[in-house]
């Protein structure tokens, strides 16, 4: 007769796979300077990682985080900005917006952020969805071929309240 | 999780497939590390 030795269980942390998860965040983007893009993009990116629903509205000037012609080249500004704790009439002198953006897009590169078209690839590939202001669109006179590809579509305002039925909503 | 995407170019999809829902947690856990803390 031959006994086993006593083994431990191994210890599985929970990753709360068996739990049904309803929770679903819908985030608005509105801005299209390049300090403002980012908080979005990384809540999206968080939140995706830890199995929510995501979706991503972008509206007004948020357009220019999915405009194929203007996604690349976003600029962040001094002007009026406060936090940077440099003399304002700095931020109005000729070249100082290109100076200030090469910086800020330097040091989100050296951190090992990627840039916001790679961003926004990720955060399609891990299962968000993107969707378009109609009428922001509409106003630009912008369609669907100036958009970035994976953006889902065009929709009202009543389409997006409609979609984030119980979802909590952040407005950057 | 993007290091291991874009050094070991494993499309983000397919580590989603093999660890689903929540890739950075379980990958770290299986290579005996602890919780990741940066925030992409």
């Amino acid at each position: 007769m031959t006994t086993n030795p006593v083994s431990a269980p191994a210890v599985i942390p929970d990753f709360g796979d068996d739990q049904p998860t309803r929770r679903k965040i819908a985030i608005i983007c509105s801005k299209g300077n390049l300090d403002m893009a980012y908080p979005g993009l990384i809540l999206a990116n968080a939140a995706l990682g830890e199995g929510i629903e995501t979706h991503l509205f972008f509206t007004f000037w948020g357009f220019d985080m999915i405009t194929k012609s203007r996604m690349r080249d976003l600029k962040f500004t001094m002007l009026g900005n406060t936090a940077t704790h440099m003399p304002q009439g700095l931020g109005g002198l000729p070249g100082m917006t290109a100076m200030a953006t090469h910086q800020m897009k330097k040091q989100i590169h050296d951190i090992g952020v990627p840039d916001v078209p790679e961003f926004l690839q990720q955060i399609v590939d891990s299962g968000g969805h993107l969707w378009a202001c109609r009428m922001s669109a509409d106003m630009m006179h912008i369609d669907e071929s100036d958009l970035y590809e994976e953006v889902e579509g065009i929709i009202s305002a009543t389409d997006f309240i409609e979609k984030t039925e119980g979802a909590q909503l952040l407005f950057i | 999780m993007r290091r291991v995407s874009t050094l070991a170019s494993i499309p983000i999809k397919q580590l989603f497939t093999l660890f689903p829902s929540k890739p950075a947690k379980k990958m770290a856990y299986i290579a005996g590390l602890p919780k990741p803390h940066g925030c992409v």
